[in-house]
């Protein structure tokens, strides 16, 4: 019901009565979300884009380089029971700043889920999802599942660019994991062969996507909305369809769909707000029947743990670092 | 025993919003012209052990550091960030590209470092320790941008060395206050040191910024024959190793007190928990008369020294890399995505 009803900013607090925010809250949320996780910070974005009901300086929120080291495939082949474990036991840490059992439940979680696919969203551009993954088969002729760059063009053949009047000097001093130099022909240091081998042997990184994720606050809906900005292991930017990897299966196609980042203006992935009051009011009823007062500043923690439902193998912060 | 200490590179991190905001401004403001623009890079702490410290860009990289008139946007760093002054040369056509004068780019770079360490920049902002230069060419028709970044870092005469007495370990509960402030870039710290029959355990207080407190501290230490703590925001993560922003800080540290010879140094990584910091024991090179003299020499020139730092391929080659954004730019294909 909230959601047809437009009202042109929410000035009252409804947080208990619908699991909204006004901007006066999602800012007091924001704050406290920035204060204890540190990787959690207030943007500007675009000057010519921000909104007047939000102050210049925290017009939105942002997390950089998040890694995922899993995609959503690999996770859900995993057992199911022992992710739900897992679930709860985190929820069950008894001092823990929130959330009795916000996903604790995994029946009523599913009970979301299938909520969601059954809905019929009254928006302006209804459901626009689906549409969205059916086709990148379509685009892409030649069905490479892992190289499937050539999709956007031609790629060049970067050999041309080879300048071979570029040879840097050899240096023992760079840890690169390509430096298989090391151990042969380093010149002035033949007293520690030894020792350079293991350091070779200690550039264990692993390659992994990174995410941007940004909170923006949805005056039409009066919550929360994620976007997600992801990058391929060599940080160049993921393709929607490839965003969808990350997404869990029972929501990829239904609730997160692509639009234009309101502060960036930048056309990328976002989970559909639709439903995201309805959850929170029953996670905030849920605290309220186990005797917690729910506090409308801890609103972005209790979203954020709804959110990795969604996004299950996207490692973002959002637990209290320090327990006050 | 010592052994030389091997540095971990940057590597680039070009957000889409950069790619955007540099096709607005060819579209505006550049047009075709093909002078050197500056840039704002930022890195930060590595958020997690096994992602590569990173040097961003992103769509502010355009905005100036010091605005005095109120219609234009500033600068302004993301928190716990720490800056890096960059060059963007952006040319107009594939062969511009491939033929620009790559060496002396990067050459140039390097002197600007060397020179702000001689005539006592860097002593009031050490952030112009960190440059780097950025290639491109941006095919703005099609969404697709070519580019190199070089991140240069000046070689001393001899590789750095690390030397170990006794084992050390650090007191992790002293750096809890750190993660609570604004750190300087470079500092330098207090240490306090607890001995045991095994190991030494060293806890850190905060001195200040090398620019406020640096020259009144190591010349203390250098005259009372102490070695000196300093630190670094270290966007590394590896545990024997520190990232590239170290190389020319102590290379800044060796032509400025040539009596230094040795150094500890706190690597600070300030993830959330900031237990992988680590803590290094150097012999620092004395920068190679040689080099400063043939420097002197030719002062006119170019720069003679060396410097290492172009960003490699994955197969360790420096070449250009690439990047197509016409699945979020191209109007038709954003069409067909939100029909």
């Amino acid at each position: 019901k909230t959601v047809e009803k437009v009202t042109p900013t929410l000035s009252t607090s409804k947080f208990l009565e619908e699991g909204v925010l006004t901007p006066e809250e999602f800012v007091q949320a924001g704050d406290l979300l920035t204060d204890k996780c540190q990787t959690w910070t207030w943007e500007s974005g675009d000057p010519s884009r921000n909104v007047s009901y939000l102050p210049k300086e925290k017009q939105f929120l942002l997390t950089r380089n998040v890694p995922c080291y899993n995609r959503v495939r690999t996770l859900e082949n995993e057992s199911k029971a022992s992710k739900a474990d897992e679930i709860q036991i985190e929820d069950d840490g008894e001092d823990s700043w929130v959330a009795p059992q916000p996903v604790g439940n995994q029946d009523d979680i599913e009970d979301e889920k299938v909520d969601i696919s059954s809905l019929k969203i009254d928006d302006k551009k209804p459901n626009t999802t689906t549409t969205t993954t059916a086709k990148p088969t379509n685009n892409n002729n030649n069905n490479n599942d892992d190289e499937d760059e050539d999709e956007d063009g031609d790629i060049p053949d970067l050999d041309d660019f080879q300048d071979d009047n570029i040879i840097e000097e050899e240096d023992p001093a760079v840890l690169s994991k390509n430096n298989k130099t090391t151990t042969t022909t380093t010149a002035n240091n033949n007293n520690n062969n030894n020792s350079e081998n293991k350091v070779e042997d200690n550039d264990n990184i692993l390659r992994t996507r990174t995410y941007d994720i940004s909170i923006t606050y949805d005056k039409y809906y009066q919550t929360p909305r994620v976007w997600l900005f992801g990058y391929d292991e060599n940080r160049k930017p993921l393709k929607p369809e490839e965003i969808f990897e990350d997404i869990s299966e029972d929501h990829a196609h239904k609730t997160v769909t692509i639009d234009s980042h309101p502060h960036l203006g930048i056309s990328f992935a976002y989970i559909h707000p639709c439903r995201h009051a309805a959850v929170m009011k029953k996670l905030v009823d849920r605290q309220s029947e186990n005797g917690k007062e729910p506090r409308v500043d801890q609103y972005l923690f209790l979203f954020l743990k709804f959110i990795s439902v969604v996004i299950p193998t996207i490692e973002y912060d959002f637990t209290l670092e320090f327990d006050t | 025993m010592t052994n030389t200490l091997q540095f971990k590179e940057f590597s680039s991190f070009v957000n889409i919003s950069f790619w955007h905001e540099l096709s607005n401004k060819k579209l505006d403001e550049l047009k075709l012209s093909e002078e050197s623009i500056p840039l704002n890079g930022h890195y930060t702490f590595s958020p997690s052990q096994q992602l590569d410290p990173f040097l961003c860009l992103e769509f502010n990289a355009f905005l100036r550091n010091n605005v005095t008139n109120s219609t234009e946007n500033q600068y302004v760093l993301p928190p716990r960030s720490y800056l890096s002054h960059g060059t963007l040369y952006n040319y107009n056509t594939v062969d511009d590209f491939k033929q620009s004068p790559k060496i002396k780019l990067f050459n140039d770079a390097s002197k600007r470092i060397w020179n702000d360490i001689n005539n006592g920049n860097i002593d009031k902002d050490t952030s112009l320790l960190n440059r780097f230069i950025l290639l491109t060419y941006a095919d703005i028709k099609n969404h697709q941008f070519y580019y190199m970044f070089g991140i240069p870092a000046l070689l001393p005469s001899q590789p750095i060395q690390q030397f170990t007495e006794k084992p050390e370990s650090i007191n992790i509960e002293s750096l809890k206050s750190f993660s609570n402030q604004i750190l300087p870039q470079y500092f330098c710290l207090k240490q306090q040191q607890q001995e045991s029959s095994t190991t030494t355990t060293t806890s850190f207080e905060l001195i200040g910024s090398i620019e406020e407190k640096g020259n009144q501290y190591l010349n203390e230490c250098l005259e009372n024959d102490l070695i000196p703590l300093v630190g670094f925001c270290d966007p590394c993560s590896l545990p024997l190793n520190p990232g590239w922003p170290l190389r020319n800080f102590l290379i800044y540290l060796s032509i400025k007190y040539p009596m230094l010879k040795k150094i500890k140094v706190l690597c600070y990584r300030g993830n959330g928990s900031t237990s992988n910091s680590i803590l290094l024991s150097l012999e620092l090179p004395s920068m190679g008369e040689q080099l400063i003299k043939k420097q002197q020499e030719e002062d006119a020139g170019e720069w003679s020294g060396k410097s290492v730092g172009w960003e490699k391929d994955s197969n360790g080659k420096i070449a250009p890399r690439f990047v197509s954004l016409a699945s979020t730019m191209d109007p038709l294909k954003l069409a067909e995505q939100s029909v």
